[in-house]
């Protein structure tokens, strides 16, 4: 595969936070601070710097206030020096404030966020809930991305990229798979997520999804076609699958003992690089890549115990 | 092939693991794109060397004989890439 070029995802403007539904968020102060700009997933809760410590203070992160934080105000909301605090916090400023557990917003905090032009939100759910739910979100919106050619698929619930040149048959492949019951995710550029946690999720990049190209028939709609069963929007990227013209002068794997890898964002990928020819069926031989991966991930190695079997079985004729 | 020189030879498996998968790769790859037709018979059954599963199945043991035949222009190159792998005990031993 050619040269990454890896992507950083645009700055996300605090209001985006209201369209995701799960989190249940309402705007309760400093309207003006919606547009502000979020470009770290990373959250923080500020109970440290209340109580003045500001040493490792990062003010590019949302500020999630929990039940800690909110009692620890109730109890000293009075005292100037916590209201010095809690101003330097707002004053930073952080791109937004949350208060979870549907807990009370006081007056010295709504006063800052208008103040400050800072938006305070609120949410019912604890912040343990809150915070994965929205670092699932910050996480899959502002982690760095590559774009690839290929087609994703989804094959026996592996997800599959498959790569190769322009007109190899990567569509064709793919069409042929999902007629054989596998799910279409993607034709042609795929959008490649990175994460802290080692997974890629590739997207389609297409603004109109699961349409692709057939050379003699044109573009079509896989999910009409076929119906929405065999569609899906996104799918984790567990191997990859290089399609490539079959060159005389190169060896392919023959035996399967030691797998082969390739580099996408950082993370090692099983690869497998399959040689086309016609008369090759290489839809199946795709199939055949994911459950030799499917069985590796299980610790069957196929290749390894038959030689391990051969060998045995050659010790015996000597003996004899 | 017509104009092929045919040449064979009776080789001593001497690498400890006999022709497993690592060397029968090693000489399937050795090979695989001369010029010519290889065999490779052992105690009677006959297997074309550019066949991985082909040599595999002739589990040739450490101290088995076995008889290389090649046929064609390349015929002689083929016979002398297996004895060096041979000797070399497959880089093995």
């Amino acid at each position: 595969m050619s040269e990454e070029r890896v992507f950083m995802p645009e700055p996300l403007p605090v209001r985006r936070l209201l369209e995701w539904d799960d989190l249940d968020l309402k705007t309760v102060a400093g309207e003006a601070g919606l547009s502000r700009s979020i470009e770290r997933p990373e959250l923080n809760r500020p109970a440290l710097e209340m109580v003045g410590f500001f040493d490792k203070w990062q003010r590019d992160r949302i500020q999630v206030l929990g039940t800690g934080e909110i009692a620890y105000l109730e109890s000293y909301r009075s005292e100037q020096k916590v209201l010095e605090n809690l101003e330097h916090i707002f004053s930073s400023p952080p791109p937004c404030v949350v208060v979870t557990s549907g807990l009370p917003v006081f007056d010295e905090i709504t006063n800052l966020a208008e103040k400050h032009g800072v938006t305070v939100l609120s949410s019912i759910h604890h912040t343990t809930i809150f915070t994965k739910r929205l670092w699932d979100h910050l996480e899959r919106e502002l982690s760095p991305y590559v774009v690839k050619r290929g087609v994703l698929m989804d094959v026996f619930n592996v997800g599959v990229l498959i790569t190769g040149p322009s007109s190899i048959g990567k569509s064709e492949c793919a069409l042929e798979l999902l007629v054989k019951g596998h799910t279409f995710v993607a034709d042609d550029l795929i959008l490649i997520r990175g994460g802290q946690l080692s997974v890629l999720t590739g997207t389609g990049r297409s603004p109109v999804p699961y349409h692709m190209e057939i050379r003699g028939i044109g573009i079509i709609d896989v999910s009409r076609m076929y119906g929405p069963r065999v569609v899906r929007m996104s799918k984790q990227i567990d191997i990859v699958v290089e399609l490539e013209d079959w060159d005389t002068c190169k060896e392919y794997e023959r035996l399967g003992i030691e797998g082969k890898t390739t580099r996408i964002l950082g993370i090692d990928l099983p690869c497998y690089t399959i040689p086309v020819k016609p008369g090759r069926n290489i839809s199946t031989i795709v199939e055949v890549a994911v459950l030799d991966q499917k069985l590796k991930e299980s610790g069957v190695r196929m290749a390894k115990e038959f030689d391990d079997k051969l060998i045995k079985a050659m010790r015996k004729h000597e003996g004899r | 092939m017509s104009d092929g020189e045919l040449y064979t030879k009776t080789f001593t498996i001497l690498n400890e693991l006999g022709l497993h998968a690592r060397p029968a790769m090693l000489l399937v790859q050795a090979i695989s794109r001369l010029n010519c037709s290889v065999q490779i018979e052992k105690e009677g059954l006959e297997a074309d060397a550019k066949s991985i599963m082909g040599v595999l199945t002739l589990a040739a043991e450490q101290g088995s004989q076995i008889l290389v035949r090649a046929e064609g222009p390349d015929s002689e190159k083929a016979i002398d890439a297996i004895e060096k792998l041979i000797e070399d005990k497959f880089g093995e031993d």
